[in-house]
């Protein structure tokens, strides 16, 4: 079935792009503070949500309601670290990643309260998205696909300029590479932590209001999102942004791949991006492109 | 709201999950308070254990057959889990073991044939036991604490033996306890196929206590939340601990439902009250109630 | 009693241990001594079965070990302290020797045995051993309530514990007293009187010297001297490695 191929290819690389926006802040975030945040797929959710309500319940043009998005991911981000996460900077790094779980379960029950457990979409009634047929119809395209692909691309293209460049990039770089020599070099380390959470959520959020805007919102879609973020960060070596990315491409691939080409139902497709994940680790713990492995070694 | 509270079908079912929980929290305590790792796929093992108990006991097995092996098909799935995950670093394992987690349930969900989907397994049947019939609630609930009491007895020996010792020397110093000669790997999966085993059996009490498991979100990421506090609440690496936090815990569950607020917001508000004392607990107290000090959770 | 044979280790492009051969004779006291980042940790690692060597072999007692994994070692009779301590911190001072004793009923189906008389009789042993290194008192504490010197026996102890015949110190004279460094050698010279092999990493000359038959100078992961102390002390090469370099 090659007719289907560049249609799969499209599918493959819109979920890459969307599982790379949520894996690079999970990385950075574990580059940093070496704990995994089991709440990222979470912020995800949140900024679907806040676009939501600012976009559809109020009616807010979009160029107005996606910056309000990412200022409040961003907020929600550093007020959640100082708040639950600096008191236990110093504790083991399992301390963190609990109070991560509770945080997520937090934010879910929180949008519950507030727009109910139902299923939501961005989509009006009526409206109509540009569709483009090409490759004499076997690959279809919408507008809203086109725009999450660039939009991916130039948040990503944006982080790498900010992190090669920028002197706060330069200090979040000292700071992941050794906190306490980054303090002694006199960077601000809690600004720094501040501004790697508001980044980290803010690219989250994006990345759950455009998987939003393709496909649905739901309290639980974080779920999901989260779970293949780790798998994405574990394929490409925890910490290492490029990594992330690549980690993303293997997963949007293979579980579209699988599903396109095997009888496998479209169902599993989580189930089986997991159990490749928890083999993937059997054979190669530190992930494909894995360097920073000896110091994650329990102590 | 008095009458409700003093009404005895109400307290013996709020024992019954109560017991049932005190359980679950003991046999991830196992895990958790013991040998040191955060396993996030305990909810998957209560899972098997209640599935494979509800079809063989549906399909007219002996009801302790059932409940053994529904305690066996967890503990093979812990196996399972174990062998490619227990030489990892303790973060893979979270993230492995949430992944599995989530396997389960997708299965759940999915395997319609076998599990009815979301649409979950009615009519579970309560055994006649030697003439005795524990069908009804006050019998069943005897039956339960009957049941875990042995289950807790079998694990009280065990944590307090040399084998229980060798444990602590792994959340300890796994090095170290190597050095001394220990096989950690074996101890690791013994541990792991011991609690998935008592999962599984609470996964058999819990299918005929309710006559029915399964529905959208049964055996997922809240119950996770919901017997992690437990364990954290109660204390990590105390017997009595997991037990006084199944307590409180299901205390507070059932307040809730006493506040004034509308039916719908019910689940939301006990998923943020858990979460919120979860939060709370790692931040203020992360030893629990009765809890020691553990090195992975603490400074 | 150890035979280290062309062992090899590199980190990315550092060689930790480059090619290093040496031989630990039965009931001897052999001292290992090098400037910092010289590999003797690693070697320890090497020797105990917590890192792989990228080359090379290790023997224990006749036996090639190479592949074994470090509980194996562990149970053919060698046994190490570390130099970051690594106690059971949060487990009774008895109970971390209990746990190393050889006879220590661990299997799971042992649990449900009677086994009070036994238990008593390992744990008669356990106090013994923490006699002879005199925090016999302290046994029903915290591990972590001891004193940093204290910990330094009980890991010793420990070790001592297991059984082992071949036992490998790192630094146990570092940060501790001269009372308790004595106390440290005495044992050391008790337990190789009765028959144990040491091998031990130390900075602190005066001990080591004092105490070693056979000293073993480590630099850059190469064996670059071996023989009595008297000979090492007056060996140029040795001298430059130490003074060619900070002085330790």
């Amino acid at each position: 079935m090659p007719e289907i191929l560049p249609q799969i290819i499209w599918f493959s690389l819109l979920a890459s792009a969307i599982y790379a926006l949520i894996a690079t802040g999970l990385t950075l975030l574990f580059g940093i503070l070496n704990f995994i945040n089991f709440a990222h797929g979470d912020f995800a959710m949140v900024g679907a949500y806040v676009f939501f309500a600012l976009a559809i319940m109020l009616g807010l043009p979009w160029w107005i309601a996606v910056p309000l998005v990412i200022a409040c991911c961003a907020l929600m981000g550093v007020v959640i670290e100082k708040i639950t996460l600096k008191p236990v900077r110093k504790s083991p790094s399992f301390t963190p990643l609990i109070i991560s779980i509770g945080i997520g379960a937090l934010l879910q029950a929180i949008i519950t309260i507030f727009f109910g457990s139902g299923v939501k979409s961005y989509r009006v009634e009526g409206a109509e998205t540009a569709i483009y047929k090409l490759f004499g119809g076997s690959l279809i395209v919408t507008q809203s696909q086109i725009i999450i692909i660039i939009t991916t691309i130039l948040l990503l293209i944006g982080l790498h300029i900010f992190l090669k460049h920028s002197k706060t990039g330069k200090a979040v770089r000292a700071v992941a590479d050794n906190m306490e020599v980054a303090s002694i070099l006199g960077i601000n380390i809690d600004k720094t932590i501040s501004i790697i959470f508001a980044i980290a959520t803010a690219m989250a959020g994006v990345g759950g209001l455009l998987i939003a805007y393709e496909q649905n919102l739901s309290v639980t879609m974080g779920i999901s999102l989260g779970v293949k973020a780790f798998a994405a960060i574990i394929l490409g070596g925890v910490g290492n942004i490029l990594g992330a990315v690549v980690g993303a491409l293997v997963i949007g691939f293979g579980e579209n791949l699988i599903v396109g080409f095997t009888p496998i139902p479209a169902n599993f497709k989580d189930a089986i991006v997991f159990a490749l994940l928890i083999l993937m680790l059997f054979i190669r713990p530190n992930g494909l492109l894995g360097e920073k492995a000896e110091s994650q070694v329990r102590k | 709201m008095l009458a409700a509270i003093v009404n005895p079908g109400y307290i013996i079912g709020f024992l019954t999950n109560m017991v049932i929980f005190a359980l679950l929290g003991l046999s991830l305590n196992i895990i958790i308070g013991y040998i040191g790792y955060l396993n996030l796929g305990h909810v998957g093992f209560w899972a098997i254990g209640a599935y494979t108990y509800t079809l063989l006991l549906m399909n007219g097995t002996n009801y302790f057959v059932a409940l053994l092996a529904g305690g066996v098909a967890a503990g093979i799935s812990g196996l399972l889990l174990g062998i490619p995950t227990l030489k990892l670093k303790s973060h893979y394992i979270a993230i492995a073991s949430l992944g599995f987690t989530y396997i389960v349930y997708s299965l759940v969900i999915n395997l319609n044939d076998l599990t009815r989907g979301p649409l979950g397994i009615p009519g579970i049947p309560r055994p006649v036991i030697f003439g005795i019939d524990f069908s009804g609630d006050l019998a069943y609930l005897i039956l339960s604490i009957i049941i875990v009491s042995i289950s807790c007895l079998i694990i009280y020996i065990l944590l307090r033996s040399p084998w229980g010792r060798i444990l602590e020397t792994i959340r300890e110093d796994e090095i170290a306890s190597k050095s001394l000669g220990k096989n950690i790997f074996k101890y690791k999966i013994q541990a792991f196929i011991l609690s998935a085993f008592f999962a599984g059996i609470a996964g058999g009490i819990f299918a005929s206590f309710h006559e029915y498991i399964g529905g959208p979100g049964a055996f997922f990421l809240p119950q996770l939340l919901f017997i992690l506090s437990v364990v954290m609440m109660g204390g990590a690496g105390s017997f009595w601990g997991s037990i006084v936090g199944a307590a409180a815990l299901m205390t507070m569950y059932e307040a809730v439902r006493f506040l004034p607020i509308e039916a719908t917001l019910v689940g939301p508000t006990q998923q943020a009250s858990f979460a919120l004392v979860l939060i709370l607990i790692m931040i203020i107290h992360p030893r629990g109630i009765m809890g020691r000090k553990i090195k992975t959770f603490q400074k | 009693m150890l035979k280290v044979q062309n062992l090899h280790k590199a980190f990315g492009g550092v060689k930790a241990v480059n090619h290093c051969s040496f031989t630990v004779e039965k009931g001897s006291i052999t001292g290992m001594i090098g400037p910092n980042g010289a590999g003797k940790t690693t070697m320890f690692d090497l020797i105990t079965g917590l890192m792989e060597p990228d080359e090379g072999h290790i023997i224990i007692k006749g036996k090639n070990v190479t592949s074994h994994p470090a509980h194996k070692r562990a149970k053919m009779g060698i046994a190490r302290t570390f130099q970051a301590i690594r106690i059971f911190s949060e487990m009774k001072t008895l109970d971390n020797i209990v746990v190393a004793l050889k006879d220590h009923p661990e299997k799971m189906y042992q649990a449900f045995l009677p086994l009070k008389k036994k238990q008593k009789k390992i744990e008669e042993r356990a106090m013994e051993l923490l006699k002879d290194v005199g925090i016999a008192d302290k046994a029903h504490l915290n591990a972590a309530e001891l004193s940093f010197g204290q910990q330094k026996l009980l890991e010793i102890a420990r070790a001592v514990a297991t059984g082992a015949d071949l036992l490998l110190l790192d630094e146990p004279a570092a940060g501790i007293n001269l009372t308790l460094l004595n106390q440290i050698r005495d044992y050391i010279l008790k337990l190789n009187k009765e028959g144990k092999t040491f091998l031990i990493v130390e900075h602190n000359m005066p001990f080591i010297m004092g105490i070693s038959e056979k000293i073993i100078v480590l630099d850059y992961g190469q064996e670059i001297a071996v023989g009595t102390p008297e000979k090492i002390q007056n060996s140029d090469r040795v001298i430059e490695a130490y003074l060619g370099k900070k002085k330790e």
